[in-house]
């Protein structure tokens, strides 16, 4: 297990690091003086080259790179030419709004599309199954920001249930949750429903029938568990989908979250706010992919089999254990 | 019913009903298999073998698959009245099947201690542990080390597997053990152990036998008796010496003849021509008439009932009744 | 079994044919299919069809209602909405169709080198790895932040991000066909690495690019729809879908259509492209032929 989690850790740290070197590359093609950006238009020239030197800008690319890098690790992500305060700050204090809509989005998502996806695919070409896949690709297809602007107008416009944006009390979050719920859980049902149609399909769920298995346990325990790592992964896309378009949805309900924040750095070319807003997306979704692996690795029998792990409890219950701590794995 | 009697099936036709077509899988076949009888099914595929044997545990896949006619009668009850939830109680307690391809047949997120025991869990009433026990008893019954319960099918090879799968079909010491085309996945090598661990387990718990294959030379080796099947109907069928050293049907001549023989200096084969006929859009009359050599009008025309001749030796050809009638 | 002999009695043995006769049992895929052809004729003949010019201002005419003048009103600046939404089309179309052309042409050949060429295969992967790990919606700010807003940097920044999908699926095609027997047969005989790709390697690799092709035409207009909805990608006064969402926002509560007709018209474009995607991918899916 621990092999394991090192090896993906290493990996997840590679990745992060190649990102942030390729984004901080990126931004060097960015055209214009950033001075122009930190004094505004009608600069004197002593103040622009002031500005040069006190941000250390006519380094060279190299020195700039291993600096940011080196103060990304300190958890300093520069300061913005517009405001000049610190970034991390303002990013951390916007993270618990963005984090709060994508995470009940997600659970409420979840839920929804494996329910949705198995009881469609367990009853394929029902009339279920057929409204179902309608509201499912629908769902897939309609743009976030619209089918948030439709709630909107529907539940705070027309019938008055729901505010649509201000202060955040419970009713707040319900109707962000319902438009990110709504869209995860189209992807999720869509994979889920594909993925459990091509294992229910497979010999080894003949197999548990014929073992006298109830079609419940059938359906969940030899089907589900088997169909579910085409899903995982549709899970963590949609929450990678999710941290990077929140601007979207952020925006229709006036959130003061991370992409917003984003996004007026792109209005005002305020390349460090970019730079370090993009950067911390990316080091989340990274996360999000790490725990995705982890997750993998309670499902996956070939990561299972090669690190070790569930082996111990089964060889326990077969009475093997004082062979398996002699012999370590297997 | 007769004393004896584990199994029978009368005149049992499944239907698959699809959008363009009904696929006519089994029409209209009648057998019993008595309490310690080992009976060989053979015939091509496409005849209706497995067809057959899922409806003796009802897991024809519904839809598109129907039994449209018949009756089949397993220790004097009747299943086709049985509900689901007495079928769940049959499966694999007194009926239970390995299937063709071990490869696919297990699942591959479940160590296959974990897969013996859960048949072991649903018609015993033991603790988990105990359960674990028992598969561990079975996974050495089967030749696999004991100390290989924690392991993942992947981690086997096929010939492994499908020992897996018989210690899952008997960890509940079945009354019936179908076996459908058990070795035709696996290697030459190791197709003669599989058969022959299928062989010697069944004498010890003493279980009636269904062995499903295209292998004649299997089916003389392990079963009392043979049934042939051709397009989803018993062609010809009896004990095993008898058909082997009298084979009338000329579908049963045509099997013997399409396989190489030690014993007789032969140049070639004799392949039986033709393809057997769309199960969806089957002829009238005999279905073999079209490929038979002696065919005649009639035999396109009337459908040859399953006639028995002597000592249990039933054949459905006009020909080779009328024949067999002259001779005797 | 007996279907899929008829069908290819009747249609030969073109796997094309076939496809094409799979995808016409599927009614509804057939009819998404025709209407994709349909809003592509629409975008060409927009200044046929359009019953106003999209930019004709008109200021006795502010946020009209739906009438008959009108079908879909007008906007705050008297504009007809439907002119708008069918000049609009074009902007879709272009961007969706465009995107995708792009990126095949990108990313199919860097696919085919990385296979082909071992040497290439690790940093091509690579860095198309670091590029796809980034986020859709930050990669795109970060595009337009270096190369500013209009169509053409649009275009650029959605071929880009639609590249590696197309790389890769490139690629582990290649990879999986290279060790097929009749790819290794003409190999032994001496065949060109060239003629290898043409004959062989594309034309069974077609299938699984053409629907990601389908599939990924409605993202990019989606992307693209959210671009523009942000500010960031076609700019006013051009009659883009997501703009015009972005622009009717204010009036959501009394002028609802404004905003709702050209999402509505988003959805159905990209709805029936998935649809014929999905259909395609069951058509094409060799497992299901039987």
């Amino acid at each position: 297990m621990l092999r394991y989690i090192i090896k993906r850790l290493i990996y997840m740290v590679i990745t992060l690091l190649a990102t942030v070197v390729f984004l901080f590359t990126l931004m060097e093609f960015v055209p214009g003086d950033p001075a122009l950006v930190v004094l505004g238009e009608g600069a004197t020239e002593e103040n622009i080259v002031a500005i040069h030197k006190e941000l250390k800008l006519d380094d060279p690319y190299i020195v700039r790179l291993t600096r940011y890098i080196g103060n990304l690790i300190q958890g300093d992500m520069g300061n913005s030419y517009k405001t000049r305060q610190p970034i991390a700050p303002a990013l951390f204090a916007r993270l618990p709004l963005t984090m709060t809509i994508a995470v009940w989005g997600i659970i409420v998502g979840t839920i929804i599309g494996l329910i949705a996806g198995v009881v469609s695919a367990v009853k394929q070409y029902s009339l279920f199954d057929r409204i179902l896949t309608f509201i499912s690709l629908f769902g897939a297809s309609a743009p976030s920001f619209w089918l948030a602007m439709l709630f909107v107008l529907i539940f705070t416009l027309k019938l008055g249930w729901l505010p649509a944006t201000g202060s955040y009390t419970l009713k707040h979050w319900i109707l962000p949750v319902a438009t990110i719920g709504l869209q995860a859980s189209a992807t999720i049902t869509r994979m889920t429903r594909s993925s459990m149609l091509e294992v229910i399909r497979q010999d080894y769920v003949r197999t548990a029938r014929a073992k006298g298995q109830t079609q419940f346990k059938v359906v969940i325990s030899h089907g589900l568990r088997n169909a579910f790592i085409p899903i995982l992964t549709v899970i963590c896309t949609r929450i990678n989908g999710y941290l990077g378009g929140t601007v979207l949805v952020e925006s229709v309900f006036a959130i003061p979250g991370l992409g917003n924040y984003v996004l007026d750095g792109v209005k005002t070319m305020d390349t460090p706010v970019v730079l370090s807003g993009v950067v911390f997306i990316c080091f989340m979704c990274t996360i999000v992919t790490f725990l995705t692996d982890m997750a993998y690795a309670f499902i996956d029998p070939r990561i299972k089999s090669t690190y070790g792990f569930g082996v111990k409890r089964a060889r326990k219950r077969a009475g093997l254990v004082a062979k398996a701590t002699e012999g370590g794995n297997v | 019913m007769r004393e004896n009697e584990l199994l029978s099936i009368e005149n049992l036709e499944i239907k698959y009903i699809l959008r363009r077509s009904t696929v006519n899988a089994v029409n209209g076949i009648s057998f019993t298999i008595n309490k310690g009888e080992r009976v060989g099914l053979v015939g091509e595929t496409g005849a209706g073998k497995t067809t057959t044997a899922l409806s003796i545990l009802k897991l024809i896949p519904e839809p598109p698959g129907k039994i449209t006619n018949g009756k089949i009668m397993l220790g004097g009850r009747n299943l086709m009245e049985t509900s689901e939830k007495e079928m769940r109680k049959i499966r694999g307690n007194d009926v239970s099947m390995v299937f063709q391809d071990p490869m696919t047949s297990l699942s591959p997120v479940m160590t296959v201690g974990d897969q013996i025991m859960e048949v072991v869990l649903l018609h015993n009433d033991m603790s988990k542990s105990e359960a674990a026990l028992r598969a561990r008893e079975m996974l050495e019954l089967v030749g696999i080390p004991g100390e290989r319960y924690a392991e993942y099918p992947h981690q086997f090879s096929g010939g492994m597997k499908q020992r897996v799968l018989i210690a899952i079909a008997l960890a509940c010491n079945p009354k019936l053990l179908i076996a459908d085309e058990p070795t035709s996945a696996l290697d030459v090598t190791i197709q003669a152990q599989v058969l022959e661990l299928i062989a010697e387990l069944r004498e010890k718990f003493n279980m009636s036998l269904l062995l499903i294959t295209h292998d004649l030379g299997v089916v003389s080796e392990t079963c009392d008796r043979i049934m042939i099947m051709y397009a989803g109907r018993i062609v010809e069928s009896g004990p095993v010496r008898t058909v082997y050293k009298n084979m009338q049907h000329p579908y049963t001549i045509g099997l013997f003849n399409s396989l190489p023989r030690l014993d007789i200096d032969t140049d070639r084969l004799e392949p039986i021509k033709g393809m057997m006929p769309d199960p969806a859009n089957l002829p009238a009359g005999c279905a073999f008439h079209q490929r038979c050599p002696q065919a005649d009008e009639r035999c396109a025309q009337e459908l040859p009932p399953l006639t028995e001749m002597e000592n249990g030796h039933c054949i459905a050809c006009f020909h080779a009744i009328d024949k067999e009638r002259s001779d005797g | 079994m007996s279907g899929y002999y008829k069908r290819k009695k009747e249609y030969g043995n073109s796997q094309w044919a076939l496809v094409w006769m799979k995808l016409g049992e599927n009614k509804f895929a057939m009819f998404s299919f025709w209407m994709i052809i349909v809003v592509i004729l629409i975008a060409v003949f927009a200044p046929v069809l359009a019953p106003y010019d999209y930019a004709a201002q008109d200021y006795d005419n502010i946020m009209v209602t739906p009438n008959a003048q009108h079908p879909f009103g007008t906007d705050q600046f008297g504009r007809d909405i439907l002119s708008r939404i069918i000049y609009g089309s074009r902007y879709t179309v272009i961007i969706g169709f465009g995107t995708m052309t792009g990126a095949c042409l990108m990313g199919i050949p860097l696919g085919i080198f990385a296979a082909y060429y071992p040497k290439l295969d690790n940093p091509i992967m690579r860095f198309l790895e670091i590029f796809s790990n980034i986020p859709d919606m930050p990669l795109l700010m970060c595009l337009v932040i270096i190369m500013g807003t209009s169509l053409k940097n649009l275009l650029i920044c959605l071929i880009l991000y639609y590249t590696p999908s197309f790389a890769r699926i490139a690629r582990a095609k290649v990879l999986t066909l290279r060790n097929e027997e009749y790819v290794e047969a003409s190999i032994a005989l001496g065949a060109s690495d060239g003629r290898i790709l043409l004959h062989h390697i594309l034309p069974n690799s077609l299938a699984p690019i053409i629907v990601q092709f389908t599939l990924s035409t409605g993202g990019s207009i989606l992307e693209a729809a959210a671009l523009s909805y942000i500010g960031l990608g076609i700019q006013p006064p051009e009659p883009e879908w997501g703009l015009m969402i972005s622009q009717g926002r204010q009036f959501l509560s009394t002028y609802w259509y404004y905003s709702i007709i050209p999402g509505l018209c988003i959805v159905f474009l990209t709805y029936i492209l998935n649809y014929v995607g999905d259909g395609l991918r069951d058509a094409l899916d060799p497992r299901l032929n039987h």
